[in-house]
């Protein structure tokens, strides 16, 4: 097990904990701590590709934009949110009979639709298949193949051309390099280490995909690998680089999508429904156009020098006609909104967010706060005691959402979690169940004052009104800033942070925090960091 | 139109399909099936619990719907989910995850809602051990079937191939038939160039595999080795003769919004369907289906029940608003009994499908008021263990299910004495 414990809500303690990898030096440890050492934990089971993943290289690497992968196989497990959990991810007999029917499939297709763009020989023979294999090759495998699998390929090759011709030969030989392992899986095997155990460094060429799928989501292109090749990799210097220009390109802003699409668990909006009684103007397509809605915003927050306060407060909307109760004269495409006040603003504002964060017949002050504390503040609430009734105030006339739900502070063994969600989650109070801006309820102005109560933050504590208040001290605090790295350290390595962690995730969370969130900064920080670029435990 | 094997073959051969019901499908001797149905938050017990009169009983009032089955299954009662009881997550995480393992959640990687930290099951369950009993030479191992099931966590699995390595439920039926279909062997005039084409991809696919196991560390090994074993299977189903024509495909279901709540009659008809055809065509031999998940937060708005279901299991059993959980139960039974009778009208060898199957019906708690794993709801039916049904049998003192889940895997041929953690294993029940 080198999930060793939860180690994100201690606040990083004075002491240091134990060191990732080669090259991260502790703190001079302190008199009475323990001290940082080596860890022996194997930190660095490869990864089996996603269907996200999948898909993107696939319409990278042949072409094929029908997104196979997702409509295909199964559903991957969830470890925070996040799908690309290395232990969990894994091959199941659903899971190998889906892939290779995938592959079959978009063989098939690309050597039928697009037989031009993976082999540019003018004569369709044993030699262009060579050709082929090497070339191909390279990019399904992200390195060059070794003389073994190059002996393998050409041979299956050449077999298949004689017994039913070139393009028979061609789907047959797609569909094995679609089903290696060395396709399917990065492997971090690294360079051998001098001593044994001890960290190893990453090849060049399992750093450009490891970089690739976390800045992009999908393989390395042809500079990337070809950097990898010449050696520029080989130092934190060339990294920054490479990572650089790709943190420039439009796919980074795509993956960053991807990341916050699972933070905030945009597959969940497919499955919010209203009760129609209460909010006539739900329809089913809602759940589309909430997640594209949501997803648009996501790609707006995450351009280049996007930060955690531009996530928590870009005075932005995307509606399309659908969504025409959040903002009037809708057109059928998504167009953007500017808001016109901090109340409306943010990811906190967003529709589908606080759609999904309430009870199919009214908001729910309570989901909101503990989706705060839970979420941004990675400080998770325990459920009820068991026995308990749970269920909501139900709407009564001439009762607003906080008198009905007053009720959390007269109730013995309610007030002592409800006296910190309930304060966070009134903040939200000018939102209704469908996340629809509200100045009245039952007839009454609304009273969006708030407080924020108990976080190991003790700065950010404090009362504050509506969500624009909210937000402005979340963009501020040193917890927010941990909790969101924390986050995205565990998608770019696709596990959760163990102890010997500590020393790299610091660094990375202190990064964040003092370039006053900026994204770009925090994912450069990630792929600098020795969890990033070594594998701990040696190698074979 | 997209082009697929399946749409290529449809294309060639112009097979229509045909009501597969066949007894040229039977073997001499029929394949034992298990079938494992999961419902969340417990149950209504004073509407689902069996009045006990000498031999007979009379069914719960929310159990109505089974009375024309009353021969055919047994419930049981005084077994307590024991694993449930202590361990990382909370109540419902701990009763879904011991359900079919037998086993604790293990502490690992995400934090339970009661603020512990959680991992997943620590074991096999109960249905992936008996794919090692009675599974062998089926073209598809098992099934894991939902009904509005989503969530990707603890909350949301109930069956493991192995500690941490959950295998997550199927929610859309046209992937259920795309598992069954997608891959099946071809007819014979298509069929065995097709065949061994894919029999040479998979071997290369194998040498490939070989390649990068001299290369990786030994855990690394182990995962390869595991996909491994099951590329080698897959090869066997492919490369096996062809199934009886009328089983090789069957009309692909409609598109369903099968992620919403109203739906969910309908997917679970279609997800019946194709398990019923799977198991007559021996496509399949083990499944499970999950009704949602734990702790689910849905409302049944097909029978008229507006509430959030987990809530509603919490109110008092002097609530009146709890009466909604026995529309809920009655609703599940209905469901049980739409499956029972499709098996039973299936005629396989002198009998029928539900004499070569067991099916076992659970939750995670007894009752969702006070999460007791005590005195659970639990019933059988079918006849593939070959035990006297028609019961209700309560045992003198309180067992752990775990017994219960040694008892099947010996109804099924095991020769195991255990099932999950030992420590909740006093032996298989007598009587049965």
């Amino acid at each position: 097990m080198w999930e060793r414990g939860r180690i994100v809500n201690s606040r990083w303690p004075l002491i240091a904990l134990l060191v990732a990898a080669a090259g991260c030096k502790p703190p001079e440890p302190a008199p009475s701590g323990p001290v940082c050492a080596a860890s022996t934990a194997d930190a660095a089971p490869f990864r089996m590709l996603t269907r996200a993943e999948l898909d993107r290289t696939l319409a990278d690497l042949v072409g094929d934009t029908t997104r196979p992968a997702a409509n295909r196989l199964p559903n991957e497990p969830l470890v925070y949110g996040f799908d690309n959990n290395s232990r969990l991810h894994t091959a199941n007999d659903t899971w190998v009979a889906a892939s290779f029917e995938l592959a079959e499939d978009v063989a098939l297709r690309a050597v039928k639709d697009r037989k031009a763009t993976l082999v540019t020989c003018t004569t369709f023979d044993g030699a262009c298949g060579d050709q082929f294999v090497e070339t191909f090759g390279r990019k399904a495998f992200r390195r060059a193949l070794n003389a073994e699998e190059l002996g393998a390929f050409k041979k299956f090759f050449a077999d298949a051309l004689a017994k039913g011709g070139f393009d028979a030969a061609l789907e047959q030989t797609l569909t094995v390099f679609l089903q290696s392992p060395q396709f399917l899986y990065r492997p971090e095997v690294g360079v051998r280490a001098i001593v044994p155990g001890s960290p190893a460094r990453l090849e060049p060429t399992e750093l450009a995909s490891k970089l690739s799928y976390f800045l992009w989501g999908t393989m390395p292109d042809e500079e990337l690998l070809a950097a990898a090749e010449n050696g520029e990799l080989d130092t934190p210097a060339g990294i920054d680089k490479q990572a650089k220009r790709m943190l420039s390109s439009p796919r980074a802003a795509s993956a960053a999508t991807d990341f916050f699409s699972r933070y905030f668990t945009l597959d969940a909006l497919a499955r919010v429904e209203k009760d129609v009684a209460r909010f006539p103007s739900w329809v089913p397509q809602l759940q589309t156009s909430w997640k594209q809605s949501m997803q648009l915003y996501f790609g707006e927050v995450t351009k280049p020098g996007g930060t955690l306060q531009g996530l928590l407060s870009t005075p932005a909307l995307y509606v399309d006609s659908t969504m025409s109760m959040y903002a009037p004269n809708a057109s059928m495409e998504f167009q953007r909104v500017t808001m016109t006040a901090p109340g409306k603003s943010g990811v906190l504002a967003q529709p589908g967010l606080l759609a999904r964060l309430a009870s199919p017949d009214q908001g729910s002050p309570v989901r909101r706060g503990v989706f705060v504390f839970d979420r941004l503040l990675c400080q998770p609430l325990p459920l009820p005691p068991p026995a308990f009734n749970i269920t909501p105030p139900p709407p009564k006339p001439g009762a607003t959402t906080r008198e009905r739900f007053a009720v959390h502070g007269t109730t013995v063994g309610c007030t002592s979690c409800h006296e910190r969600i309930d304060p966070m989650g009134f903040g939200f109070e000018h939102f209704d169940g469908m996340g629809v801006y509200r100045d009245k309820e039952e007839g009454k102005d609304i009273d969006s004052s708030g407080a924020i109560v108990a976080t190991r933050d003790t700065e950010l504590r404090g009362a504050f009104n509506g969500v624009g208040e909210l937000s402005a001290k979340l963009s501020k605090s040193k917890q927010v800033h941990d909790c969101l790295s924390t986050q995205w350290y565990r998608w770019a390595l696709g596990r959760v942070e163990a102890e010997s962690d500590a020393c790299a995730l610091e660094k990375v969370q202190q990064k964040f925090f003092d370039t006053s969130g900026s994204f770009e900064e925090l994912q450069l920080a990630i792929v600098g960091s020795d969890a990033f670029r070594f594998r701990s435990g040696g190698n074979p | 139109m997209k082009l697929t094997r399946r749409s290529l073959f449809r294309a060639a051969g112009g097979l229509a399909f045909a009501v597969p019901w066949l007894e040229s499908v039977a073997q001499t001797v029929a394949p034992k099936r298990f079938i494992s149905l999961y419902h969340p938050n417990g149950v209504h017990t004073a509407a689902w619990a069996p009045t006990v009169s000498g031999a007979d009983f009379t069914f719960g009032s929310s159990q109505t719907a089974l009375a024309p089955f009353k021969n055919d299954l047994m419930y049981l009662q005084n077994l307590d989910l024991k694993s449930a009881l202590t361990g990382a997550g909370e109540q419902h995480q701990r009763g879904l995850c011991g359900l079919l393992t037998g086993r604790k959640i293990e502490a690992g990687s995400f934090t339970g809602n009661d603020g512990t930290t959680a991992g997943w099951a620590s074991g096999i369950s109960l249905d992936q051990q008996l794919v090692s009993i009675v599974g062998e030479g089926a073209r598809v191992a098992s099934l894991q079937l939902g009904v509005h099931a989503a969530e990707r966590d603890v909350s949301g699995c109930l069956s493991y191939a192995a500690a941490a390595t959950p295998l997550l439920p199927q929610g859309d039926p046209r992937q259920t038939f795309a598992r069954l279909f997608d891959i099946n062997p071809m007819p014979n005039d298509l069929g065995e160039p097709l065949r061994k084409r894919r029999a040479s991809v998979l071997d290369a696919v194998r040498e490939q595999f070989g390649f990068m196991k001299n290369r990786v560390s030994a855990s690394d090994r182990v995962a390869l080795d595991t996909h491994l074993e099951r590329v080698r299977q897959l090869e066997l189903r492919l490369t096996a003769l062809p199934l009886p024509v009328q089983c090789q495909s069957a009309p692909q279901p409609a598109e369903t919004l099968w992620e919403t709540e109203k739906a969910m009659p309908e997917v679970a008809k279609l997800q019946f369907d194709l398990l019923a055809l799977a198991l007559a065509c021996d496509l399949t031999r083990v499944a499970t289906m999950m009704f949602s998940d734990a702790k689910n937060h849905i409302a049944l708005p097909f029978i008229n029940v507006f509430g959030d279901v987990h809530n509603i299991s919490h109110l008092s059993n002097l609530d009146p608003n709890r009466e909604d959980l026995a529309k809920r139960d009655k609703w599940q039974a209905e469901q049980l009994a739409y499956l029972l009778n499709k098996l039973k009208t299936t005629p396989e060898g002198g009998g029928n499908l539900l004499d070569n199957t067991l099916v076992l019906w659970g939750s995670e708690v007894a009752e969702g008021n006070d999460h007791s794993h005590d005195d659970m709801p639990f019933l059988v039916a079918g006849h593939a263990t070959g035990w006297q049904m028609g019961r209700v049998v309560k045992t003198p003192t309180a067992r752990p299910h775990n017994d219960l889940l040694v008892s099947i895997l010996q109804g099924f041929g095991g020769t195991q004495t255990t099932f999950g953690d030992p420590a909740y294993v006093t032996g298989p029940l007598t009587g049965l």
